[in-house]
């Protein structure tokens, strides 16, 4: 069965921030140098070529761009500056329009006026909701508290959940990969490994402090979004829990604004092309965890009462996030690359069994 | 020969290319013994200055009056060495030397049997030299004009080469204009000057100059003579029989293209949408590029290699092709915004000045790569159904991704190899050139003389030596120029000393030799009742020499006393020939 | 106790010598029992020569030329033709086997088929065993 060249899939994928892409003449070293490719699972050559030569279902069945953690050695290596580190970024955005079933992820990805104009109207509803409660604090404070638990059930159930059926789907089931039953209940374990410690990052080169400063500002964001949500940070007198929330936030507005300046300030290989997603999920964790900082503080030093504007913002910013990066945005990462190493691991088991028989 | 012989045996090292496998201080130790060699030495490069210096100073200290060197083949320096020994004051063709080199340390693996075969070479070459006799050089007068078969932009820039230096050429074409296969072309690579731009100039220039007489619809039949002395009878179409009288020729012949019928896979012939290169380069000349149908084709594919790196059609590379078909690409690109370009390539080869900058342009004009393998699995093209929406498509799998995959084409471009032309044997035999295997001409030298050939006064130049593009074929046109130039200039040339010569006093007259001479140098004299030789005709091949039933007649250089005493030394046992 | 053969080849300069040194500048290995006498054309090969190599001690004699058609001089190898297949007779009449003279057609870029040429015909005579022939004449005078 032959599969048909697409010269139309570059147009598309210029869309999501791809640069050149004819440049690469596949020479592999990419591929050579990459830390984290194996026998099985190679990257990112494969890919790239997919990508030329506009073979969607290829480059939709396949789990690899998720392997790759960006640390920007294929990038440096490459002879022809083909930057292959930025064209499987851009693979990983339109993959993640890919697996959305609303199709909001493609069209927030394709035009950032789209994105703007839904940070608005998300701003404008909130003060709506503000101005209908007549910025009663308990109200409004009562309100936002169930608004953060209610958003995260919808989000999980219509977004996440089946969005993540649809990557099974396209990674496993579409891409014919027959796994034995008991890579299935191993890759259950490597999920909760790598989900919680992305340990994977140390395999590549000079990445540890990166992969700190991540680590942390994952620990710090897990650990805000259970105190703030199902620990009530805001009501409760707990000390300890008003502590840890404090450790928490710190945790995740000082390391994402290091993380920041990184990208404002080109540091690193994976730095150096920005799309505006790329920026905006970065601000808005980083606000989200100042504005949240402040809000507890501001109670803390009675301050909130006079300046209850700073606990409007925190809500605005938690309802673009919840409403819009998280289902749509950057945030799926967390869970597609996560899910992806176990998958991966999947095909691995295939792939290993296909060897046996055949030997 | 009853005088004293002293010779000197030099046997080089080569660096290590001889030495490696050949124990050359032995060989040269052994070799001293022989009867007649006063000196026997080795060193490190004979052929270099100090070495060549080594062999004059020994000639003038030892009053040596024959040398054997033992290195390299007599094809390489056979020639640097006879001009040492004229300096030397001895006459040139007291010299002999054995390949020890080619034909012994490159190609044997046993350093005791390729010694061993080393010195049976050089005992062979010390008995053949003791029978050499100084033989003097012989010059005739060379007619200054030339002439120049082939007019396309070879044959046109070697002809006003020579024509702008005052000499007279004569351009022979079989076609009824000028200009080759460039007067098909529209726009050249890489800088995409127009083709019709570089030729006109050229051949207006020809048109109106003195020097330059233009042969139309001639094709040539035979030429006579040697160098310095050629002539020919020709005809063109529809004029009278002229005789040509010339000292030079520059066979500018060109080649032709590779007809893909034989490939089935293209389907060429069959499917009406597959054309040739060579059909698109007039399609692009006319400025419009369309299919059969009369439409502008939406997908247009480009296969690389027609005919070319295939065993099974020509195993060389075409060389042009490549850059042709980024060429396509770029003209396709502007004329075609929208169209979807495909190219279909083996490897890309972009050598050459400003080229390799050319691919990387051309890759930048959203043009799709698609590698396909060579060797086991060439392209398939087929129609295409109706709901496929285009007319055809190309199934191969795709190296660089594994994939099996189909190209949508509505016009498919073969890059066709380049091929001799068809009468090159023909050709060749009239002019006196050799061909390889694929019927180009050969050189007489590939790397230290790629436009003379083995025939003095016949020269190669362009396609019809082997494909290459304008830049190259100009150059040799011009070097080929150049060179007989500079032979006019000189006046004379050099002719065959190793001529035929007949003892009177033996010759019994049963002219079986007048029978046997190719050039018909020999002719009986009725009056002495025996053979004459014509020094001028004869080009020593020997072949009289070997027919004498009395050995009257001598090929000079190449006697039998020689050649026996050669087969003597290559056996003789005085020098140890062990047997295993 | 194995023999090696020596064996006598005359190979004329413009094809099937030039050829010899092709398979030398492409380092291709050969067996080194041949040893090249040049000659302008084939057609110089006199007879008197092939019977001169036995007396000698050659245990096969090889001659090449260029292929029909291809003679530097139009028609030597044809004229060395006819006269390799009357000596095919005289050597048998002679008493030695046919395959001890073996006439070749070797061009200038034949450099491979050369260096086949060499180890096959090697191996040919060889096989023949030594040839008796210097031995003989020796003995006689």
């Amino acid at each position: 069965m032959s599969t048909r060249v697409n010269p139309g899939l570059i147009k598309e994928m210029s869309q999501y921030g791809m640069g050149s892409w004819n440049a690469c003449f596949h020479c592999g070293n990419c591929t050579a140098v990459c830390s984290l490719t194996e026998e099985g699972i190679l990257f990112p050559r494969k890919e790239i070529r997919a990508l030329q030569m506009g073979l969607k279902d290829k480059l939709a069945t396949s789990v690899e761009p998720w392997l790759c953690y960006y640390c920007g050695d294929c990038t440096e290596t490459c002879p022809r500056d083909a930057n292959p580190g930025e064209l499987m970024m851009s693979v990983r955005r339109w993959l993640t329009a890919k697996y959305d079933w609303t199709g909001l992820a493609g069209l927030f990805y394709k035009s950032v006026s789209a994105l703007i104009i839904a940070f608005v109207l998300i701003a404008i509803g909130i003060v709506a909701i503000g101005f209908v409660k007549d910025f009663n604090h308990e109200a409004v404070m009562h309100f936002g508290h169930s608004l953060e638990f209610y958003l995260i059930l919808t989000v999980f159930t219509i977004i996440l959940v089946p969005n993540i059926l649809r990557m099974f789907y396209f990674t496993v089931i579409k891409a014919k990969v027959n796994a034995p039953f008991s890579s299935y209940i191993t890759a259950i374990g490597s999920l909760i490994l790598h989900m919680f410690t992305q340990i994977k990052t140390l395999k590549c080169d000079k990445q540890t402090v990166r992969w700190l400063e991540h680590f942390l500002v994952v620990m710090g964001y897990l650990g805000l979004l259970v105190i703030t949500v199902f620990l009530d940070w805001f009501g409760t007198e707990n000390r300890i829990i008003i502590y840890m929330g404090y450790i928490t936030g710190s945790l995740v507005f000082v390391f994402t604004f290091l993380l920041m300046i990184s990208r404002f300030s080109k540091a690193r290989e994976l730095n150096k092309y920005s799309q505006p997603t790329d920026w905006f999920f970065i601000i808005w964790l980083f606000l989200m965890g100042f504005t949240a900082f402040l809000v507890r503080l501001f109670i803390d030093i009675d301050l909130l009462n006079d300046h209850f504007w700073i606990y409007m913002v925190h809500l605005i910013i938690i309802s673009q996030w919840g409403m819009l990066l998280v289902p749509f945005g950057k945030w799926t990462h967390f869970l597609y690359r996560s899910f992806a190493v176990s998958f991966a691991n999947l095909k691995k088991a295939a792939y290993k069994e296909k060897l046996a028989t055949a030997a | 020969m009853e005088e004293e012989k002293r010779i000197g045996v030099y046997v080089c090292w080569c660096g290590t290319n001889i030495a490696k496998m050949v124990d050359v201080v032995d060989v040269a130790k052994e070799i001293g013994k022989l009867p007649n060699v006063v000196i026997a030495k080795d060193y490190k490069y004979m052929c270099s200055d100090p070495g060549q210096e080594f062999i004059i100073k020994d000639i003038k200290e030892h009053n040596l009056d024959r040398i054997v060197v033992a290195a390299c083949s007599p094809r390489m320096h056979e020639l640097t060495f006879r001009k040492a020994l004229q300096n030397a004051g001895l006459n040139p063709y007291m010299f002999e030397m054995a390949n020890i080199r080619e034909q012994v340390s490159w190609v044997h693996t046993d350093r005791g049997e390729a010694t061993r075969k080393a010195k049976s070479l050089v005992a062979a070459a010390v008995n053949r030299i003791a029978w050499h006799e100084s033989l003097d050089k012989r010059t005739v007068d060379i007619n200054p004009a030339t002439m120049i078969v082939g007019g396309g932009i070879a044959g046109i820039s070697a002809a006003l080469e020579i024509g702008n230096s005052g000499k007279k050429v004569f351009l022979i074409e079989k076609e009824y204009k000028l200009g080759g296969h460039l007067a098909g072309v529209d726009l050249t690579y890489p800088y995409m000057y127009s083709a019709d731009q570089i030729l006109k100039p050229l051949i207006k220039q020809i048109a109106n100059h003195p020097n330059i007489e233009v042969f139309l619809n001639t094709q040539i039949d035979e030429v006579f003579g040697y160098v310095g002395n050629f002539e020919t009878k020709i005809t063109p179409a529809g004029a009278k029989e002229a005789e040509l009288k010339f000292g030079n020729v520059i066979v500018a012949t060109g080649l032709k293209p590779y007809d893909p019928g034989g490939i089935e896979n293209y389907g060429y012939g069959k499917l009406p949408n597959v054309i040739t290169s060579i059909e698109f380069e007039q399609m692009l000349k006319k400025g419009k590029i369309v299919t059969k149908e009369g439409v502008e084709p939406k997908n247009v594919a480009i296969i690389h290699c027609v005919g070319s790196r295939n065993k099974y059609y020509h195993e060389y590379c075409s060389r042009i092709c490549c850059m042709t078909a980024l060429k396509f690409s770029n003209q396709l690109r502007s004329a075609l915004p929208d169209t979807s370009i495909f190219e279909c390539y083996a490897d890309i080869r972009s050598f050459g000045k400003g080229c390799e900058q050319f691919y990387t342009q051309t890759s930048g004009k959203d043009v799709m790569f698609l590698m396909f393998d060579q060797k086991n699995d060439l392209p398939r093209i087929r129609k295409a159904k109706p709901k496929d929406g285009c007319d055809m498509l190309i199934e191969f799998n795709e190296l660089l991704s594994g994939e099996d995959i189909e190209v949508p084409a509505d016009m498919v471009v073969l890059m066709v190899a380049l091929e001799a032309q068809e009468n090159a044997r023909d050709m060749a035999h009239a002019v006196g050139v050799s061909m390889c295997g694929n019927e180009f001409y050969i050189e007489r030298h590939p790397k230290l003389d790629p436009v003379a050939t083995t025939t003095d006064g016949v020269y190669i130049v362009g396609g019809c030596q082997s494909p290459k593009d304008i830049p190259d074929s100009i150059a040799q046109a011009r070097a080929a120029a150049a060179r007989i130039l500079a032979t006019i200039n000189i006046g004379q040339v050099e002719v065959e000393v190793t001529t035929a010569v007949v003892n009177e006093d033996i010759c019994c007259g049963c002219q079986t030799c007048v029978n046997v001479c190719p050039y018909t140098a020999i002719s009986f004299d009725k009056e002495k009742g025996v053979s004459v030789v014509n020094e001028i005709l004869c080009k020593g091949c020997g072949t009289c020499g070997s027919t004498c039933p009395t050995g009257a007649i001598r090929s000079r250089h190449f006697t039998d006393k020689q050649i026996l005493s050669q087969i003597e030394g290559l056996m003789s046992t005085s020098i140890e020939l062990q047997e295993v | 106790m194995s023999y090696e053969p020596t064996i006598v080849a005359f190979l004329c300069n413009w094809c099937s010598y030039t050829g010899a040194d092709l398979a030398g500048t492409s380092r291709m290995k050969y067996a080194s029992n041949v040893r090249i006498i040049r000659v302008m054309c084939s057609g110089r090969v006199d007879p008197t020569f092939v019977l001169s190599a036995f007396k000698e001690g050659a245990d096969g004699v090889l001659i090449c030329g260029c292929h029909p058609g291809d003679c530097h001089y139009h028609e030597g190898n044809y004229k060395c033709l006819r006269r390799y297949h009357l000596l095919q007779k005289y050597i048998q009449q002679m008493g030695l086997d046919k395959d001890r003279l073996r006439l070749e057609w070797i061009s200038a870029s034949e450099g491979r088929q050369f260096a086949e040429l060499m180890d096959s015909y090697t191996e040919t005579v060889r096989n023949l065993g030594p040839c008796k022939m210097k031995q003989v004449i020796e003995t006689l005078t």
